[in-house]
């Protein structure tokens, strides 16, 4: 058996608008192991959390349809079960955490009633087991008056608290999987850093992978075994944490990096990417990030570049990249 | 609770004294003497003014308005002239008829809407969906009394299948059953024509604030568990769509009610709209404010009906 | 040097083409876009041109009698036929609208009038003067409208001319519906008051006014034109029941709701249709092509809604 708990492969999801096609997941492979840390980095709009929601089929349709691709969960398609399957794996094998504490608890039910909703369907606990383990669950995300919170509804807690409430929620089932979706960019930085914490500390107890969707490089760095950068729908690097940090290839990735304030360093002023994100209606010819690059050649701007890898674990999607490497 | 419900009525006692002496001051000021209609024209001056005395009408304007409030009070509300009967007396059987009608219609119109509005949120632009729309969009604007004169026009006079109007068949001696079938029947028309309106609006709000609430977060976090459509749609987002349904429903029993004004003349129905009308014609001054009175007090009863129910299902309210 | 100008090309480029645009511009452009709302529109211009233009569309006066020719069926001289005075029906249908259109539309701007301003200055101020002002418009609201419109109009326009009637209706009309907008508009002026910019205009010592015309009305604009566009269609639905009950605007001035009030005789109601029937489509038109453009409306200005 592989040590792969997800494989996603050639994943593309288009949205059909009055004004022409969206690819906003175009053609993404990447694979998350067992107990391991994925971390997926981009800016607002390329895709990242489209993906997320397309590996549970959450993306709404009509307007969005996966058109192809496969996402194999411990060998199986989910794009190709059915219904009632696909149900029986959220929330219990793959589950989800939103970047939007505030508004992702239902403001009508207790947070008690959330956690054991997915309990009772998947684990076919009982009324008073769920409730047991609703309490110890909010006591494992370091939630103070377990037994008292269980009974009270969102709009009583802070965000942090909702958030770990979320995580308690999505952790419920011991899922092999957690996707979180921008999980701590709602926060404060205070807060941030506990809520990784306790994240970092259940996939250690739960042996849970994480599918971590961020912009913030200071989160994948904290977090992440692997990364992959997303640019307009398409993997353009990917590489291990720690060699992706030392070794950035593509010049987007670059730029990211760039754009991080550093202490060591203490540069002049901050860099930022020239430009902003396409609209995805017009996307550039050639290679997405040409207008922006400062590296860009003619064949940037003809053709588009694929996914090569250049060292092992250490892929990149660019020409100018490839040919420094050759 | 209790005290939430103690809060919310003390809350509105100066709405009450301030609508009671609006009503008031409408009547004091309507053109020609309370009495003067209803007196005998062959009194004497010192005859009329002995029947002034003796109604209270001399006294300064507070003091008689304090003397109504105080026998308002007591549920002495006067006379009627029309009716030679005390208001008391025959206010309650003019609004049972109303009621009649109108909690048939509530039933159907609740019972219906909502799961129309439902279906149609979740599928729109389905060809269900489209029809409602367009459904609805007709019965708002579709004028009650105009409606309602069609109806008797069609199913009436040309086909004969549904008494013109009244309650009952008038002099006949129907008993039990036959008595009910009876006015059931003459219940039909009335009671289709405000069904169909309040369905056209309890339609497209249900569809509204469903539509409101299945693009929320928490919605996808319902999914994103593995529940049921079924379980995510009636569940989850229902629970918060009624949100406002229930405030709409407080709005909704003295909409009815006076609504019914127009309907009961189109369709001479017996109930408190007529006697409304009745008494406004023929300046019956103790039943046109025991009237309004009674529509101010039900809308303010189901304001407060509604601020309940918002409490019951809203955890965000305060209660304490 | 070659790559800066390639930047500066493909931003142009990718200019996505509605931020380019104005907002009432897009607001149209969406409205545009509602078939069903351009039929509203459609409607609407039929009924307000045939009333405006009454006079050429039809050779007889509004009030000129035939007492010959009383009650008659249609005909080719008279297309909806005469009433008991041998008027031509048609053509106090055409001027009914204009009466009807137009107590809409002085309704709806008074009521609009009121609710925007009381809800503007209570949300804008805040305090007492809003405790007071919201306290108002719950009395006003306490009052079931059909019941009290009727009985203001009994007592009030009891023994007036039929003109000062029907302005007393405009009044009645647009003075009870103002407490439902007031409530909306203070919302969003509360709200507005929270955000950033309007705090931001306030932390810069910009003085009261300016930040009033400059973020509060513009952004407060929408509600109130859907609102206005609802509250007329609502108008023209009182006006017309009112009058049917013989308690809004009285013959003879002709309007659509007391035309209708033909029918509460049986025998008009059961032989002679088309003395009731065609005003009775023409609210019915008129009140649905208001509401079609007004939904029309609030699609295309609410940023909320999607499509």
């Amino acid at each position: 058996m592989s040590d792969k708990v997800l494989e996603v492969k050639n994943l593309k999801t288009y949205f059909y608008t009055d004004k022409g096609v969206v690819k906003a997941v175009d053609g993404v492979d990447f694979s998350i192991e067992y107990g391991k840390t994925l971390g997926i980095v981009g800016e607002s709009g390329c895709g990242k959390s489209i993906t997320s929601m397309s590996v549970l089929r959450l993306i709404p349709t009509p307007p969005g349809k996966i058109e192809d691709g496969e996402v194999l969960f411990e060998g199986r398609d989910l794009l190709k079960v059915s219904d009632k399957e696909i149900r029986s794996i959220r929330g219990n094998d793959i589950s989800m955490i939103f970047q939007e504490p505030m508004t992702s608890l239902n403001p009508v039910f207790t947070i008690g009633d959330q956690i054991m909703e997915a309990l009772m369907l998947h684990q076919k606990l009982t009324d008073e087991e769920a409730r047991k383990k609703a309490i110890e669950m909010i006591k494992l995300v370091n939630i103070p008056r377990a037994e008292k919170i269980v009974d009270e509804y969102p709009h009583q807690l802070s965000g942090g608290m909702r958030q770990r409430v979320m995580i308690a929620m999505s952790l419920a089932c011991m899922p092999k999987l957690l996707i979180a979706d921008e999980p701590t960019t709602a926060l404060d930085v205070t807060i941030q850093a506990q809520v990784l914490e306790i994240m970092n500390d259940l996939k250690e107890k739960l042996n849970t992978a994480i599918m971590l969707i961020t912009h913030d490089l200071g989160v994948i760095a904290e977090m992440a075994d692997h990364v992959i950068v997303m640019y307009c729908g398409k993997v353009v690097e990917e590489a291990p944490v720690q060699e992706l940090f030392d070794n950035p290839k593509h010049p987007y990735t670059m730029g990211l990096l760039n754009s991080k304030p550093s202490i060591i360093e203490n540069k002049e002023r901050l860099e930022s990417i020239e430009g902003s994100v396409p609209n995805p209606k017009f996307l550039p010819k050639g290679c997405y990030f040409n207008p922006r690059c400062k590296f860009a050649i003619e064949k940037c701007r003809q053709e588009q570049p694929t996914l090569e890898e250049i060292t092992p674990g250490h892929k990149v999607s660019c020409f100018v990249a490839c040919k420094e490497v050759e | 609770m209790l005290r939430y419900i103690a809060r919310r009525l003390v809350h509105m006692i100066p709405v009450v004294i301030i609508i009671s002496i609006c009503i008031f001051t409408i009547i004091k000021i309507t053109p020609g003497s309370p009495v003067g209609l209803n007196l005998d024209p062959n009194m004497t001056a010192e005859q009329k003014q002995a029947e002034y005395e003796r109604l209270g009408l001399h006294l300064p304007l507070p003091v008689q308005y304090a003397n109504w409030v105080g026998r308002s009070l007591r549920g002495d509300f006067g006379i009627s002239t029309l009716y030679n009967q005390p208001v008391k007396d025959i206010v309650p059987s003019f609004v049972w008829n109303s009621f009649r009608l109108n909690v048939f219609v509530f039933i159907f119109a609740f019972l219906l809407s909502i799961p129309i509005g439902i279906v149609c949120a979740v599928k729109q632009y389905s060809l269900t969906d489209n029809f409602w729309t367009v459904f609805s969009l007709f019965g708002i604007s579709m004028p009650s009394f105009f409606f309602g004169l069609l109806l008797i026009f069609f199913f009436a006079t040309k086909l004969g299948w549904f008494p013109i109007s009244g309650m009952e068949t008038a002099g006949s001696n129907l008993t039990g059953i036959a008595s009910i079938l009876d006015q059931l029947r003459h219940m039909v028309l009335p009671a289709t024509v405000l069904t169909i309106a309040s369905l056209a609006s309890l339609v497209r709000y249900t569809r509204t604030s469903m539509l409101d609430v299945i693009k929320q977060d928490y919605v996808r976090t319902a999914r994103s568990k593995g529940l049921t459509e079924k379980v995510v749609i009636y569940r989850h987002a229902f629970r918060n769509a009624l949100l406002p349904i229930v405030t709409l429903l407080g709005f909704w029993v003295p909409l009815l009610f006076s609504g019914a004004v127009i309907l009961e003349t189109v369709f001479r129905w017996p109930g408190i709209g007529q006697i409304m009308l009745n008494a406004i014609n023929w300046r019956d001054y103790n039943l046109m404010m025991a009237t309004l009175l009674f529509f101010a007090v039900l809308t303010l009863i189901g304001n407060l009906l509604a601020d309940i129910g918002y409490a019951i299902v809203d955890p965000r309210i305060k209660v304490e | 040097m070659e790559s800066k100008v390639m930047i500066e090309d493909s931003q142009q480029q990718n200019i996505p083409k509605e931020q380019s645009i104005g907002p009432w511009k897009m607001v149209w452009i969406k409205f545009k876009k509602k078939k069903i709302a351009l039929v509203g529109v459609f409607i609407l211009v039929i009924l307000v041109l045939s009333s405006v233009f009454a006079p050429f569309l039809t050779p007889y006066g509004q009030e000129e009698m035939n007492f010959t020719n009383i009650n008659a069926a249609p005909s080719r001289e008279h297309l909806l036929g005469t009433d008991n005075l041998g008027r031509d029906y048609l053509t106090r249908l055409l001027y009914g609208g204009r009466i009807s259109l137009m107590v809409g539309v002085i309704s709806a701007f008074i009521s609009v009038t009121l609710g925007s301003t009381i809800g503007g200055i209570a949300g804008f101020f805040g305090g007492r003067i809003d405790n007071v002002l919201m306290r108002f418009a719950e009395i006003v609201m306490s009052f079931p409208f059909l019941p009290l419109a009727i009985t203001i109009s009994a007592v009030v326009g009891a023994d007036v001319e039929p003109e000062t009637k029907m302005y007393i209706v405009m009044m009645i009309i647009g003075g009870l519906s103002w407490p439902g907008l007031s409530r909306i508009v203070r919302g969003q002026i509360l709200s507005l008051k929270e955000q950033e910019f309007v705090l931001a205009a306030k932390a810069l010592g910009i003085p009261n006014y300016k930040i009033i015309l400059k973020h509060l009305i513009p952004n407060t604009i929408g509600y109130i034109i859907v609102s206005a566009a609802l509250g007329m269609a609502g108008a023209i639905m009182s006006e017309s029941a009112l009058s049917f009950l013989g308690l809004g605007v009285v013959p003879p001035t002709p309007t659509w709701g007391n035309m209708v009030q033909n029918a509460r005789n049986l025998h008009v109601l059961r032989t002679r249709p088309w003395l009731w029937i065609p005003p009775g489509i023409a609210i019915l038109a008129a009140v649905m092509s208001i509401n079609l453009i007004g939904d029309g409306l609030r699609d295309a200005i609410d940023p909320k809604s999607n499509n």
